[in-house]
């Protein structure tokens, strides 16, 4: 009974033990910096499924199905190697470094700036015609940009009808790495804009173009061009303004493109 | 002096080749879905110190439980510091004991059955992949063998077979071995619920040994007071431990009653009602996955050399000792677990591959029965060599196979084992989704939103569980779009209506596409489950320019 009783009592006595440094080990306090719960949902909920599916079946056509469409910019060639060194300029972002990927729009969206025309707040260009800017042509050589005088110039593009923007894309002069300064960029539904004006862009951090004051970064001109996301914004009329660069005080415009569609 | 070392040499080189093919490189493969699922819940467990048992899901406490010192002794406090070979350390330890455990068997099988059991068990496939695996299979295949094998080694010490052990005497005897029985029993209550198959295969097993031996049923009636109360013994003892693990260690006695309240659930889904039902499979998926499997990439697959020991392990043993030096009532019992575990996994509808891990496990022993018998069997000289050499080169063959199942194709859809396997693309997804969101970190972190329908987009909540702001939907979710999209890929269709259509002109983000550079533009999540993910194009750009800074200038610009 002894031997019994002794079994009996260091079981229990184990069991204790057990719980207590089971509870004592479990008792933690959340660490610092733990990962918040989800958001916008609860937390990720109990184990869904492991199988195998089959391919998903394509959803049913429907009245207002949106296709995707992956835009990828047809890039000129590159006429200087590697990334190009940050400047010497206030609010200039770092050059990206990496092919940028396509960007996403609905079926159907296509460059509606091709071959429209192009008005100039310098009607005679120094060097070139504002042909160049919607010709297709993106090549920063000779024959394929237009410069513009010194001073705040602006380009205009006339889409021919209003339309849904999703991207402008613009090359300045891409020969060499370059800042463009005080690069503004405007939509709206008339050509003097007055109606439905938005800026999409602007990087004129001291309003000194007087289109007010652009929180948007200064960059570095590569053959890429840049992207702008306009965000759906409608409008007719796509005006970009410019004042001088790094190197001189000329304003070149090798392309402009507009990619969006029509408003129905 | 040669006689005593050479078999725990051997027994040695099968668990040291068991640990190797359990315990390198764990963290070599993509973490599966149900993983990540026990990842998760763990995750509360170590950080807060709070699990509760869910009777819907999870299965066991006993798998969280146990991984806390695991995890905890590496200094992880944290499950975003939490490695995937951290969480798999556990299953692995116990999968490498399950070969090494064989030996508490060496007087009941036999010192040669015993070493050939250890061999095939740490070499096959089977057991070698899902002791490499963070759920609940390994754990309930150890504590079952655990169970019985201190079960049988308790009967013994009871009533000993004259021919195996000198008798002994007391009324303690042999109650170390009952405890150990009724913890093992507990644990395996406390790790998964479908212990209850196994019980009902152990129990009948039992009763069929019994049945079939008069010397058996003799002993048992003479010792009955002492058997019953050592079943009262163990069932306590069983009881007390499952109770302690299901009542989160006294804290949420609620569980208790969850613990049996849980039936009813999993009883819907083995029957494949519910939403289960790309888990039905046909009655011999369990013959084919092991006796012969060829996968979409052409290599075949088999353990059938342990299924082929095994028959002739029960054929040699289950009828008397004699070439065979197995106890004949070992031989029975596992012959009819097998039998039955095999009987009753393949007749549930409900199957994934590693339901039927612990019927093998009861294989590999019969197979070591088998292997020894036939080595004895054999007549000395160039026949027993000819055997012997067989007998290598199948154990050769598992455990190549076992090589190739946890290493070289871990992840591959060709490896039969690797089922609805998460694969390579969900780390590479995770490591760019982790990239972009180092933007910006701190409290104005990137929002990240995944969108799966019914919750299908395991495991990626422990692959972006380091991230600060994750959404999950099983819809395109109202309101504004997080800057980072992760969405199955027949959604693309939704958001692209929500974005375009259901946006205002003037607030509709352009999207950049973050998977261009994958196989077909989407990552798989598994075989045939797509995923596709977009980043809002200025934080790609400002990605790209942290990203041109960490790594510096490819090449200084030049005209």
């Amino acid at each position: 009974m002894g031997r019994f009783a002794c079994v009996v009592l260091a079981a229990t006595a184990v069991l204790l033990l057990t719980v207590l440094l089971v509870r004592a080990l479990a008792r933690q306090e959340a660490p610092p910096g733990r990962v918040p719960e989800p958001v916008a949902a609860e937390a990720p909920p109990p184990a869904p499924p492991a199988r195998k599916l089959p391919l998903p079946a394509p959803a049913p056509p429907e009245a207002s199905a949106v296709g995707l469409e992956p835009i990828a910019v047809e890039l000129p060639r590159p006429m200087f190697e590697g990334t190009p060194r940050p400047l010497d300029e206030p609010n200039v972002e770092e050059p990206l470094g990496t092919l940028r990927p396509p960007f996403l729009a609905p079926e159907g969206t296509v460059n509606l700036a091709h071959r429209r025309p192009v008005s100039s707040s310098d009607p005679w260009p120094v060097i070139g015609e504002l042909e160049a800017v919607t010709d297709g042509d993106k090549e920063a050589t000779p024959g394929s940009f237009v410069e513009l005088g010194p001073g705040t110039q602006w380009v205009q593009v006339d889409l021919d009808t209003t339309a849904v923007i999703y991207a402008i894309v613009v090359w300045h002069y891409h020969l060499q790495a370059h800042v463009y300064r005080d690069v503004v960029v405007q939509v709206a539904e008339d050509p003097d804009f007055t109606l439905g004006v938005t800026t999409v862009f602007n990087n004129d951090h001291d309003s000194s173009s007087g289109l007010g004051v652009g929180l948007d970064k200064g960059y570095v001109e590569t053959f890429e061009g840049k992207l702008i996301d306009c965000k759906g914004v409608e409008g007719r009329y796509v005006r970009l303004y410019s004042q001088g660069n790094t190197s001189d005080d000329g304003n070149h415009y090798i392309e402009v493109e507009v990619y969006g569609q029509p408003v129905p | 002096m040669m006689r005593k070392t050479l078999p725990a040499c051997l027994l040695m080189g099968a668990v040291l080749l068991g640990a190797a093919l359990r315990l390198a490189t764990l963290g070599n493969r993509p973490m599966h879905a149900d993983e990540a699922v026990q990842a998760v819940k763990f995750g509360d467990l170590l950080e807060r110190g709070h699990y509760t048992y869910d009777p819907a899901e999870y299965h066991g406490p006993a798998l969280h439980y146990l991984s806390l010192p695991v995890v905890r002794l590496a200094g992880v406090r944290r499950l975003a510091d939490a490695t995937e070979a951290q969480l798999r350390l556990l299953p692995a330890l116990l999968g490498t004991a399950l070969v090494a455990g064989v030996w508490v068997l060496r007087r009941d099988l036999g010192r040669g059955a015993a070493l050939w059991g250890a061999v095939l068990a740490a070499t096959s496939p089977m057991l070698a992949f899902y002791s490499r695996y963070f759920i609940a299979e390994t754990l309930l295949v150890a504590f079952t063998f655990g169970a019985f094998a201190c079960g049988w080694r308790w009967v013994r010490a009871r009533s000993p077979d004259p021919a195996a052990e000198p008798e002994r005497s007391g009324r303690l005897r042999g109650a170390g071995w009952l405890v150990l029985a009724g913890a093992f029993i507990g644990l395996m209550h406390a790790a998964k619920e479908t212990c209850v198959i196994a019980f009902a295969a152990m129990l009948v097993g039992a009763g069929a040994a019994l049945a079939l031996s008069a010397d058996a049923r003799q002993r048992a009636r003479a010792d009955l007071p002492g058997l019953t109360l050592g079943a009262a013994v163990l069932l306590g003892v069983a009881a007390v431990v499952s109770a302690l693990f299901f009542s989160s260690f006294l804290a949420h006695p609620r569980g208790i009653l969850d613990s049996v309240a849980a039936y009813a659930g999993y009883a819907g889904r083995a029957s494949g009602r519910g939403d289960a039902s790309w888990h039905l499979h046909s009655w011999h998926y369990y013959l084919r996955l092991l006796l012969w499997w060829r996968g979409p990439g052409g290599g075949a697959w088999s353990e059938g050399a342990i299924a082929l020991l095994a028959v002739v392990g029960v054929a040699a043993g289950a009828r008397r000792r004699g070439a065979s030096r197995a106890d004949p009532q070992l031989v029975r019992f596992l012959g009819v677990y097998l039998l039955l575990m095999f009987a009753i996994y393949s007749a549930i509808p409900y199957k994934t591959p590693w339901c039927i891990l612990g019927a093998w496990h009861a294989a590999a022993l019969l197979a070591g029965v088998g292997a020894a018998f036939l080595v004895r069997v054999a007549p000395r000289g160039a026949a027993r060599t000819l055997v012997a050499l067989v007998l290598v080169a199948g154990v050769a063959h598992l455990a190549w196979q076992a090589y190739r199942a946890s290493f070289t194709a871990c992840a591959d859809p060709g490896n039969p084992y690797a089922y609805a396997q998460t694969t390579d693309d969900v780390p590479a997804l995770a490591r760019r989704i982790e990239q972009l969101a180092a933007v910006r970190p701190g409290e104005r972190a990137v929002e990240v939103q995944v969108i799966c329908p019914n919750n299908d987009y395991w495991p990626l909540p422990w692959y972006l569980r380091r991230l600060a702001r994750v959404g999950w939907h099983d819809a395109v979710p109202d309101g504004t779009l997080a800057p980072v999209l992760i969405m199955s890929a027949e959604l693309e269709p939704g958001f692209a209506r929500r974005l375009f259509v259901g946006t205002p002109p003037g607030r509709r983000t352009l999207y950049v596409d973050l998977l261009q550079d994958f196989p077909g533009g989407t990552a798989e999540l598994r075989p045939n489950s797509h995923l596709r993910a977009f980043a809002a194009a200025p934080l790609w750009e400002q990605y790209a320019v942290r990203r041109a800074q960490d790594t510096g200038p490819t090449k200084d610009a030049t005209p």
